[in-house]
């Protein structure tokens, strides 16, 4: 009759994951830049409406100073229930392949090292990738609305890649659209209380290597200087956000609203740089719920090599500073330190840090 | 072929020796005895015109007691000298002796034609039978009488044959010093010549309340006709030969895994593919009772203890009406008769790497015993001890999990022929871990609750004009809980599940005709809670790598789910006397019913509207057996089969509320040979198609509650071989199949290869039974790897902040070949109170490191092998008494 549990996917993939560690391990080159690559697709606003014009910049990184061209699109595919991936397989087709009617070129061509285009967000944007039913096609039923990101998002699939190139860049407009299944009251709470995302924000980055090598980041020009093969301790801050409500502290937190705090929520929501706070509607009790914002650095080098490629906190903890070791080339030479802050709602912020070793 | 005393003594009397002349020199001092003398034919013509008369011939008895040299003397009618001649050339007798030795002798013989003889053998029966084991290997030496009737000993064939029969109810005896005395009763009418096959093994007793001396008056018992079987393959190992095997690691329900036909399972995983059906697809029950799965998580044991299990089978396809909601393979476990134990008390002591299990029996009252047997995992209490860490919820390498089984019954025996049994199954099983990384994305926390609950009455009768009868009604609890993260993404699925289930089933021999029917009912009421991303757990056919991010757009759902079968069914065996011949149809009505408490998922205030479904089909089975020769026969099984749409793809948000039944269709021949008495081949061809199968919808925008379609559609095909030696010592049996198996999404596309095919499996293992207490044994298995999609390309997710995969054509490569071989060495000890065994069991024996996976590097520039688990010894302990 009815199956239940005959899928042992947890003890087969746990199993596997002790394997795994059994296994030869593979090099993480993540963090390596030894070619240009686009690191990270930064929106700015961070959230935005259906129609509301957006800018797009790429923050695009290289061993050396050349110039790239990009080719951004929009991609209009809607992810099929069956693809593993976040988006539309069609959507990961580069632009040098045979041109796709579901790809929007957004512009000829851009000529930067960190691009930046500017675009529209589609109208139909909550019914094709949000909450919404999707435009009907024919007699055909109302159709499946896309399922939420965990913190209640949905995000427009964005391409950007670098021409002659193979890599494609799949990234995302966090659209703002409002629970479409809740009931009325719940709707209408969200409409009050939802601040829309802000980009968190890179605040300070202090380093010290075992060898001497110390100093802070501060602005762009700022340089570490480090020995050759020198493990250098690098730690980044963000702004703390305060973890109550509280009237007039210059964040219209998630029990506020215009009307019982204009202070911080009129005319517009205040937000804050680092780990918000925000409302969100939970699709298992279909009510709203409070939770913060989790980040994550990911770290990128052009010599020498980082302990870990991505380090952050988990939405439950208050930490604003995370520490990596970033361990300098044996042969002197000159290159650059990425950084790029994200938080779980699309939000995006990144320094380049020269170093030099000799 | 033997002859009743009595008989003897009518032909004796028939005939006298007209004369004792030497053919050599000497003193006669013993006289030959006739012991076989088939009747001769009466001519139809001499009947008719009520015609006797006699054949007077000369014959000569050799030294073997045979006929040779046989000359007619004289003749009353020429029409009696060919049967006559015919008759006596087939006399046998015992040798003469002269001078205290054997040796040849030549004498004279009337045979005479006597209408009042021939009278008496029409009004009489015949019985041809033949005792066997339940292997089916012959029984020689077995007394089979009749008080003041007959008795006769069963040949080295281990059949007998009884003529002169006077009709009616007959009770025969069956005796043998290795068994207790068992009894059937046998109708024969006038004229009849009733052919059956005995098991003694089936219904092996003992009565430990008995005196010693009275012991053969309290095991008289009643057996059944011998069990039918309408496969045409099944595939059965007996608990104590399954315990001792290597690679089952001493657990007896792992023995499936070395069955013919059975895939090899992916490390961890459990997965049961018998000829390329999915593992949902194939049912396990115990004595009629089902159970939801038969592994616990990791797939290192099985979720019953071994104590009380008398057998495992496994039915690949085709199998009878008896049972049906599934389109794969058939396990049946077997429960063993308290009464079997000549002891009053009986019990087991058993630990190894994994567990410890204890067992025990005893009695409550003379026909009434009870039983209770129990395993407690620890292998998790080793890892804490070796890692230093919590297995069951900290940082643990691997999820372990804490395990108990027990099973525990009380039988009761109000008359020879009847058993009732109460039944308790119970499994827990709970693993937790959790894993944290300096980066959040990779946090893991997995935790899964699986357990389960079975009460069940069982009763068996058999009745004095052999009908059996069976009911197991049923009633169970199944509870799962299923949480797994991995960063932000959260899956999880809860499900509790009410179970009723009835079987029943009557089976009447009439003659060569059997007739089987019964009513096998389930009722099901789920209350399931999902949430997670659709794509999570991956179904089949998914394109995915190890290690893979779910998606991580989540959904939630909550719902209810009531499903009914109440299946009547009807089997009808036919045969010729001679067994050369059966043809067993079968029909299974299954009216099925659905009702899911939501038809469309939540919005706004909406209240909930539910779906009900009701489907209605017959299910034919049928099967001819044909047997030219004793050591060869061949079998042809087909049939229809059905199975309900998994709960869990019920939801409206996750799957499709109003699912059709998933069809079959089976189609096996088995051709089976004894080559000589210790080895025997089976082969088997096997078709198997499936159609209606739930699939991911394949539009971009399906409508709501139809993110699965029954479009899809499944084949596998294939052949097997199966050689088995079976000498006194040495037990060798090697299986290997071939075959394929696909699926599609629809009729429009193309075939691909199934995600669990395996194209070939070769399985091969050994038992050695060594003095002084030693038992070696071993098994090798080859086996293809499984179906991967190949990644061709890959992009950076910016916003997940993690490179993807761009995947070439589904399950285009494929893994490794895999080899593994097991061994195990078995000492034992007999003790005054039991036995003792220590034993040693070697996993993969030779440190093969198969590849269980491909892993790929985080941004899928690079790609290695994740290489199985290296040779795992485990050494266990037992002590068993009154087994």
């Amino acid at each position: 009759m009815m199956r239940r549990v005959q899928r042992n996917h947890l003890g087969a993939a746990l199993t596997m994951l002790l394997l795994a560690s059994c296994s030869e391990s593979l090099a993480d080159l993540r963090s390596s830049v030894d070619e240009p690559r686009v690191l990270a697709v930064r929106m700015v606003p961070a959230e935005a409406r259906p129609g509301e014009a957006v800018e797009l910049r790429a923050l695009v990184a290289g061993p050396g100073s050349a110039e790239v061209r990009l080719n951004w699109a929009y991609c209009n595919a809607r992810r099929p229930l069956s693809a593993s991936g976040p988006v539309a397989p069609v959507c990961t087709t580069t632009h040098s392949e045979e041109p796709n009617e579901l790809i929007i070129p957004l512009t000829e061509r851009s000529v930067s090292a960190t691009s930046t285009v500017r675009w529209t967000i589609p109208r139909d944007a909550c019914r094709r990738f949000g909450p919404e039913p999707p435009p009907r096609e024919g007699g055909e039923p109302p159709g499946r609305p896309v399922d939420p990101d965990p913190t209640g998002g949905f995000f427009v699939p964005i391409t950007v890649g670098i021409d002659g190139r193979q890599d494609l860049v799949v990234s995302g407009a966090r659209v703002n659209c409002a629970p479409a299944t809740a009931t009325l009251e719940v709707s209408a709470d969200y409409r009050s209380r939802y601040t829309v995302n802000a980009h968190p924000f890179i605040r300070t980055i202090r380093w010290a290597g075992n060898r001497g090598a110390q100093g802070a980041f501060t602005a762009e020009g700022d340089t570490i200087e480090a020995a050759p093969g020198e493990r250098v301790v690098v730690a980044l801050t963000w702004p703390a956000c305060p973890d109550r409500d509280t009237c007039g502290d210059g964040v219209c937190g998630p029990s506020e609203t215009a009307a019982s705090c204009p202070e911080d929520c009129s005319p517009v929501r205040q937000s804050c740089r680092g780990a918000e706070r925000f409302i969100q509607f939970d699709v298992t009790t279909r009510e709203l719920v409070e939770r913060r914002e989790s980040l994550r650095l990911s770290h990128y080098t052009s010599g020498g090599g980082w302990a870990e490629y991505g380090v952050g906190v988990t939405s439950d903890s208050p930490d604003t500073e995370v520490v990596n070791v970033w361990t300098a080339p044996a042969e002197p030479g000159e290159g650059f330190l990425w950084f790029v802050l994200r938080d779980d709602r699309g939000g995006v912020d990144w320094v380049r840090l020269p170093w030099r070793v000799e | 072929m033997t002859i009743s005393l009595r008989t003897l003594a009518v032909w004796l009397c028939l005939g006298f020796m007209s004369s004792l002349a030497a053919a050599q020199s000497g003193t006669l001092t013993r006289a030959p005895e006739l012991i076989e003398a088939p009747a001769a034919n009466y001519p139809e013509s001499a009947l008719t015109e009520e015609l006797e008369g006699s054949v007077d011939v000369a014959l000569t008895i050799t030294e073997e007691g045979e006929v040779r040299d046989l000359e007619v003397l004289d003749a009353t009618e020429l029409i009696f000298v060919e049967p006559a001649i015919e008759a006596i050339s087939q006399f046998r007798f015992t040798p003469a002796e002269i001078d205290g030795v054997p040796a040849a002798i030549r004498i004279e013989y009337r045979y005479n034609f006597r209408i009042e003889d021939v009278m008496v053998r029409i009004s009489t029966a015949t019985l041809d039978g033949c005792v066997v084991d339940a292997e089916g290997e012959p029984r020689p030496g077995v007394m089979v009488r009749s008080p003041d009737r007959f008795e006769v000993e069963t040949g080295p064939d281990g059949c007998f044959l009884i003529t002169d029969i006077e009709p009616g109810l007959v009770e025969m005896m069956f005796d043998h010093p290795d068994f207790p005395v068992m009894a059937v009763m046998e109708e024969l009418d006038e004229g009849m010549t009733l052919t059956a096959l005995y098991e003694l093994d089936e219904f092996e007793v003992d009565d430990p309340f008995a005196d010693e001396d009275d012991e053969e008056d309290d095991f008289v018992l009643v057996i059944r006709a011998p069990s039918v079987r309408r496969e045409a393959l099944a595939v059965e190992v007996r608990a104590e030969e399954a315990r001792r095997m290597a690679g089952t690691q001493g657990d007896v329900l792992r023995v499936v895994e070395q069955m013919a036909g059975v895939g090899r399972a992916a490390a961890g995983s459990g997965a049961l593919v018998v000829w390329g059906a999915s593992p949902e697809d194939t049912r396990v029950y115990v004595d009629g009772v089902p159970l939801p799965r038969l592994y616990h998580t990791g797939g290192y044991r099985t979720v019953l203890p071994g104590s009380f299990v008398r057998q495992v089978s496994l039915i690949p396809g085709a199998y009878a009406a008896t049972h049906g909601r599934g389109l794969g393979a058939l396990i049946l476990v077997e429960f063993d008769d308290p009464f079997e134990s000549e002891e009053a008390w009986s019990g087991r002591v058993s630990a190894d790497f994994f567990d410890v299990e204890v067992s025990a029996e005893a009695p409550l009252h003379e026909d009434v015993r009870v039983g209770l047997a129990a395993r407690v995992g620890h292998l998790h209490r080793l890892v804490d001890a070796a890692t230093g860490l919590d297995a069951i919820a900290d940082d643990a390498p691997v999820l372990v999990p804490s395990y108990t089984d027990t099973a525990a019954r009380v039988v009761a025996r109000p008359n020879p022929t009847d058993r009732l049994e109460l039944r308790v199954l119970v499994s827990f099983d709970e693993a937790e871990r959790a894993v944290r990384e300096p980066d959040p994305a990779r946090d893991i926390v997995e935790r899964s609750v699986l357990d389960f609950g079975r009460l069940s009455v069982h009763w068996t009768s058999i009745m004095p004009d052999g009908t059996a009868l069976s009911i197991v009604p049923a009633v169970g609890v199944d509870r799962q809980r299923q949480v797994d993260s991995l960063g932000s993404v959260r899956t999880s699925v809860e499900s509790e599940v009410l179970i009723l289930s009835l079987r029943a089933g009557l089976r009447q021999e009439f003659g060569v005709h059997t007739v089987e029917a019964g009513l096998d009912f389930e009722l099901e009421q789920a209350e399931i809670a999902r949430t997670g991303s659709i794509g999570a757990p991956p179904r089949e056919g998914d394109a995915r790598v190890f290690g893979q991010p779910p998606p991580d757009q989540i959904a939630a759902d909550s719902w209810q789910v009531s499903q009914l079968g109440a299946a009547p069914y009807i089997l009808s065996t036919l045969r010729t006397a001679e067994r050369q011949w059966e043809l067993d149809l079968g029909l299974r009505v299954d009216p099925y019913y659905q009702s899911v408490s939501r038809r469309f998922p939540a919005e706004g205030a909406t209240p909930p509207i539910g779906l009900a479904r009701q489907d209605f089909s017959l299910e034919p089975r049928a099967s001819l057996l044909h047997r030219p020769i004793d050591a060869l026969d061949w079998r042809v099984s087909a049939g229809q089969f059905r199975q309900f749409a998994q709960a869990e793809d019920t939801s409206a948000v996750f799957g499709t509320p109003g699912l059709p039944v998933a069809r079959g269709r089976h189609l096996v021949l088995a051709v089976n040979t004894r080559l000589s008495d210790d080895v025997s081949v089976e082969t088997a061809a096997f078709v198997r198609s499936v159609d209606r199968l739930a699939v991911r919808n394949p539009l971009d925008a399906p409508p709501r509650a139809e993110a699965l379609t029954s479009s899809g559609e499944g084949r596998s095909r294939g052949a097997q071989g199966l050689v088995r030696l079976e000498r006194e010592i040495l037990t060798v049996t090697a299986s290997y199949t071939l075959s394929r198996s696909e699926r599609r999404a629809d009729a429009t596309r193309d075939w691909r290869l199934f995600d669990q095919d395996q194209p070939h499996v070769l399985n091969t293992s050994a038992g050695v039974d060594l003095p002084r207490g030693w038992y070696l044994s071993g098994r090798y298995t080859l086996a293809s790897g499984v179906p991967r999609t190949s990644v061709q390309g890959r992009y950076f997710d910016d916003v997940r902040d993690a490179w993807q995969p761009v995947f070439g054509t589904t399950n285009d490569i494929r893994l490794p070949t895999t080899h593994q071989l097991d061994a195990r060495v078995e000492k034992s000890w007999d003790l005054r109170m039991g036995q003792l065994s220590l034993w040693l069991d070697i996993q993969n024996a030779i440190n093969r490191r198969n590849v269980e996976e491909l892993l790929y590097a985080a941004d899928f520039t690079d790609r290695t092998e994740l290489l199985g688990l290296p040779v795992l010894p485990s050494l266990g302990v037992r002590y068993e008494w009154g087994r």
